[in-house]
């Protein structure tokens, strides 16, 4: 029976209950009910696509990573300084002319920025460029095959850090030094950096429609460390903004040396005005050897050619087109926002994040009031420059990008955090942390007018304690945020290849619709292709032997070949018959000192196989392509003199 | 025959025609490696057979040589050049039919029509057969007892392939063509005049 | 009956609980409504955070451990600190005379505590802009060091 007495009982337990069970609930929201609703959001159904491509930069691995966003999945490594045994990339007779330098073959680059071109401002899912830091290259990649389809060397540098980026309709890409050497180059004490070495900022025309790079200029500047670039967009189209530091020019323990002044600069070049002053014939041909290494897409293969000129243009010859711009302390990043006003400074050492305004700046040209000059370069006033400062914003700014809807997000590194603070009070507004000390951060469309926002990926450094232990070297991190609100949320965390440095995004849509899905036999005009099984054949020049094979599900043609001596260079020249959509097929032979091959239907490519011993040697299919892939194999019988006649099954 | 039945009959005779233009019947095979969107295709027209996609005829022969069939080759098969012909012949006498405007005429061309797209049918069926069963006794996979004879019409297994065998656009002229002769040969009907 | 006594026992506890749980569920409410507070902002109160909460240091210096602790020193902290002059991190000639013996062990074994908590270690932070790393010392090495540097600010040794 219910008395009153149990019943007031009952309602004291109910309501203690209640509250107790809410304010658990308010505390274990912030995991449960949110880490839900992240799942859902980053989840891509099996069988259902990304919303967007992101292509990111492999650091040290010298390579570009494609992701899918949102779900972080790994969907390929396109190799490009580095090679890639996988994909014979580097080791094939076609892909080894791309690493080449003056200095010769170089195996191995340090890929740091990805820049897609871009048409308005916008970008367009032509072609990803990337630089090479090391042995200063550009190298551009085509995204209807995701390959690597031109390298170009930039001569006289020595770090190419602040590279590539494009202009808004990628007329140009910028190439920065990050580290001043003599130039041109000569043996003198490594004490002489502040009289002697100087900085060179390479200007590259790119080709509308082909793509293809060619330097146009090269601006001869101080002796600075040139770090990031950003160009001007809309009403600051004709300029291009970069980061430099160490402008107390040290030689040696850089760390504290390049670190006293309180200001360093943005150094604000107008390249409209140096072009002109280019194409008017204005400075000096200076004779300097650099490669510009080309893949033909017909041929299936590259060439190298080593160009020996370029026009040099000092500050002389470019009064009134370069300008520095105090910055606090020791700036890495440096970026322009949708409008092309406002110039984001990222100060590492700096208290602050400086944000220059670009028609502040014309008007400090205008007055002619400069704090001093440096090599003939004017040095404006900081103040006067000044649209404002995001006063106390954590420590360690570095990289800024934008979400259109009136935002900068900012990376900190040394606090960990991303910072996201309005563009019109300069004003912080909310704070994530990263895991840990976040680098480069990227928002798709984020350096552009308009901006495609809902997410911002941070790229960090330190990995430490977030996955799987691997030992002491561990896979970097990135995490996704969630930007479509007023709060950033962290959906996902997941490891990347190499050391993402920074990543370009688009939607998917702007890439998908022009991926190929084979090349055309009837296109093929290697000059080593079999285009039909009747012509396959085995062809003796001296100690060379032309192996003319084809390859189709399941049996190479042909796959019996007698004839070949010790010693001979023998070529294996295989065309991938099949016209079907995902059916490479691989070649590879005993003791081959170099790799395989990875050939896509409808294309050539040729391994070079020189036989050590005599004997008969089997060959095979590595790419799993059939049911009777395990059947796909030949021999290849060597004798150790004789006539050398080669001979083959004929079909 | 009125006018307008003439117009209507020489119409129907026409729309034969479009067998020109358009395939009559396709064959698709669908796969877990060719899922939706993906899936091969042959389009059989009045003088000719094709991939529904580029390369998607080389890509299906090469896929049959494991078991054995034969590789359809286009220049092999006679019918694609004596079935425009029979085409072009009904054309021209479904139009006459339409000029001297006599109904039995009609009657007659339907006739032909219909047995014309039997024969075609069953020389159709008997192709599939051919190509089905007389497989090359040296093909890499054989399953005792299994043939691979297409289905004439409908949907059928064939081991992970799942074919599929069905009329197409060009199919629809020759039923268009019957239809108006139908029309034409119902409306031009005597009716008896009550007043 | 006993009702009333109920009922109006009933009324505080509703009072009570709704109140608690309305404080206690805004306090997490409330932190996410506030902006978001910054790295820097911290509590006032100076207290000893990190493992080590009392050290014994003797009146004088013991010549042996603090031979030992220089050359863990010297392995380990000279990369970036000199006795002298600011390098990475600040000068340490004179370090014991600025900062008690368990901030000096702290610093040295429990660096990521120090630098999240302290407000000293933040403000260093701040100028250096170098987080200190963990260097892996024991603790028998953190006493040698600490005492080699008692030594030098006494002796310059």
């Amino acid at each position: 029976m219910i008395t009153s007495r149990s019943f007031l009982r009952g309602c004291l337990t109910l309501i203690a209950a209640l509250s107790l069970a809410s304010c658990n609930k308010d505390d274990g929201s912030s995991g449960g009910a949110l880490s839900g609703d992240a799942a859902s959001r980053v989840y891509v159904a099996p069988g259902q696509k990304d919303e967007f491509y992101s292509f990111v930069s492999g650091g040290f691995s010298g390579q570009v990573a494609v992701y899918g966003i949102p779900s972080g999945r790994l969907f390929r490594v396109i190799p490009v300084f580095s090679v890639d045994p996988e994909k014979g990339w580097g080791f094939t007779e076609e892909t080894k002319p791309m690493l080449n330098t003056s200095h010769g073959f170089v195996p191995w680059d340090d890929s740091h920025h990805p820049d897609m071109s871009q048409t308005g401002g916008v970008a367009d899912g032509k072609w990803v460029f990337i630089n090479g830091n090391n042995t200063p290259r550009i190298a551009r990649i085509d995204l209807t095959d995701f390959r690597t389809k031109e390298i170009l060397e930039i001569p006289n540098s020595a770090g190419n850090h602040s590279s590539p980026f494009s202009t808004e309709n990628s007329e140009y890409v910028v190439s920065g030094t990050r580290f001043s050497v003599p130039i041109p180059q000569e043996d003198i004490s490594i004490t002489q950096y502040s009289e002697k070495f100087r900085g060179a900022l390479t200007f590259v025309k790119v080709d509308k429609t082909s793509g293809q790079m060619d330097i146009d200029f090269q601006l001869l500047v101080p002796g600075f460390d040139y770090d990031l670039a950003r160009a001007g967009k809309g009403p600051s189209h004709d300029w291009m903004f970069m980061s430099c530091y160490n402008t107390e020019q040290a030689n040696t323990m850089k760390e504290i040396n390049a670190s006293q002044n309180d200001k360093d600069f943005i150094i604000a070049i107008n390249w409209k005005k140096c072009a002109e002053l280019a194409a008017q014939g204005k400075g000096t041909i200076m004779n300097v050897d650099y490669a510009h290494n080309v893949y033909n897409d017909a041929t299936h293969s590259a060439t190298s050619t080593i160009k020996k000129q370029i026009r040099i243009l000092t500050t002389a010859d470019i009064k009134g087109a370069l300008y520095y711009m105090p910055t606090p302390k020791s700036p890495h990043g440096c970026d322009v926002d949708p409008s092309g006003e406002l110039i984001v400074g990222g100060g590492k050492l700096a208290t602050v994040i400086p944000v220059m305004s670009f028609s502040k700046m014309l008007k400090a040209i205008e007055s002619g009031k400069f704090d001093k000059e440096i090599d003939g370069i004017p040095v404006l006033n900081y103040k006067d420059c000044l649209a404002g400062e995001v006063v106390r914003p954590g420590l360690g700014p570095l990289h800024t990008e934008f979400d259109g809807k009136g935002y900068a997000y900012t990376s900190m590194f040394v606090s960990s955090e991303i910072v996201k603070w309005s563009l019109k009070d300069f004003k912080v507004v909310d704070r994530v942390p990263t895991y840990y000390s976040i680098g480069h951060l990227n928002i798709p469309g984020g350096n552009s007018t308009k901006p495609w926002g809902k997410y911002v990926i941070a790229y960090n450094k330190i990995t430490k304690d977030r996955y799987l232990p691997t030992g002491p070297e561990l896979t970097q991190s990135a995490q996704l945020y969630d930007i479509s609100g007023e709060k950033m949320k962290l959906l996902l965390d997941f490891p990347t290849i190499g050391e993402p440095h920074y990543a370009v995004a688009c939607p998917a849509d702007l890439i998908m619709k022009n991926s190929r899905k084979m090349y055309q036999l009837k296109e093929n005009k290697h000059p080593h292709a079999t285009l039909k099984e009747a012509d396959t054949k085995v062809v003796r020049s001296g100690n060379d032997v032309h192996v003319y094979m084809t390859s189709i599900r399941s049996h190479f043609s042909p796959d019996n070949i007698e004839g070949v001596k010790v010693g001979d260079k023998v070529y294996w020249h295989v065309t991938n018959l099949e016209q079907d959509w995902d059916v490479p097929h691989g070649f590879a032979v005993i003791g081959a000192n170099n790799s395989e091959l990875l050939i896509m239907p409808g294309e050539t490519c040729t391994l070079l196989w020189e036989p050590k011993r005599a004997g008969v040697f089997p060959f095979y299919c590595t790419d799993f392509c059939s049911a009777l892939h395990q059947e796909m194999q030949g021999y290849v019988r060597v004798s150790n003199g004789g006539s050398g006649q080669v001979t083959w099954n004929k079909k | 025959m009125k006018p307008l039945h003439r117009i209507l009959m020489a119409l129907g005779a026409v729309a034969l025609l479009g067998l020109f233009f358009f395939p009559m019947w396709s064959i698709t095979l669908e796969a877990p490696q060719y899922p939706k969107g993906s899936e091969l295709g042959i389009d059989i027209h009045i003088n000719n057979v094709e991939g529904s996609r580029p390369n998607d005829l080389d890509n299906i022969n090469n896929l049959n040589h494991y078991i054995g069939m034969k590789r359809i080759e286009p220049d092999s098969i006679p019918e694609l050049k004596y079935m425009p012909v029979i085409v072009l012949v009904l054309v021209g006498l479904g139009l006459l039919v339409a000029a001297f405007g006599k109904r039995w005429m009609i009657i007659v061309w339907l006739g032909l029509l219909t047995g014309a797209g039997v024969l075609g049918m069953y020389d159709f069926w008997l192709w599939e057969y051919d190509y089905g069963h007389n497989l090359d006794p040296h093909a890499i996979i054989k399953i005792e007892g299994m043939s691979y004879q297409p289905p004439l019409l409908g949907t059928e297994q064939l081991l992970n392939f799942t074919a599929s065998s069905y009329p197409a656009v060009g199919f629809a002229f020759i039923a268009l063509g019957g239809l108006l002769a139908v029309i034409a040969w119902w409306l031009s009907r005597q009716r008896t005049t009550t007043h | 009956m006993k009702t009333t006594i109920y009922s109006r026992l009933l009324g505080l506890a509703m009072l009570l609980v709704t109140t608690v749980g309305f404080v206690a569920c805004t306090q997490d409410g409330g932190d996410k409504k506030e902006e978001a507070p910054s790295f820097m902002e911290t509590q006032q109160e100076k207290k000893t955070y990190g493992k080590i909460q009392n050290v014994e240091v003797g009146s004088t210096i013991d010549a042996t451990m603090a031979k030992s602790g220089k050359e863990v020193f010297e392995m380990k902290c000279t990369a970036c600190h000199k006795y002298d002059e600011r390098y990475v991190g600040p000068a340490l000639g004179k370090v014991t005379e600025r900062r008690t013996p368990e901030y000096i062990m702290n610093m040295i074994l429990d660096t990521e505590t120090m630098i999240e908590n302290d407000d000293t270690v933040k403000c260093l932070l701040q100028e250096f802009m170098m987080k200190m790393p963990n260097q892996s010392v024991d603790e028998k090495d953190a006493r040698g060091v600490l005492e080699h540097l008692r030594e030098h600010a006494a002796t310059g040794k």
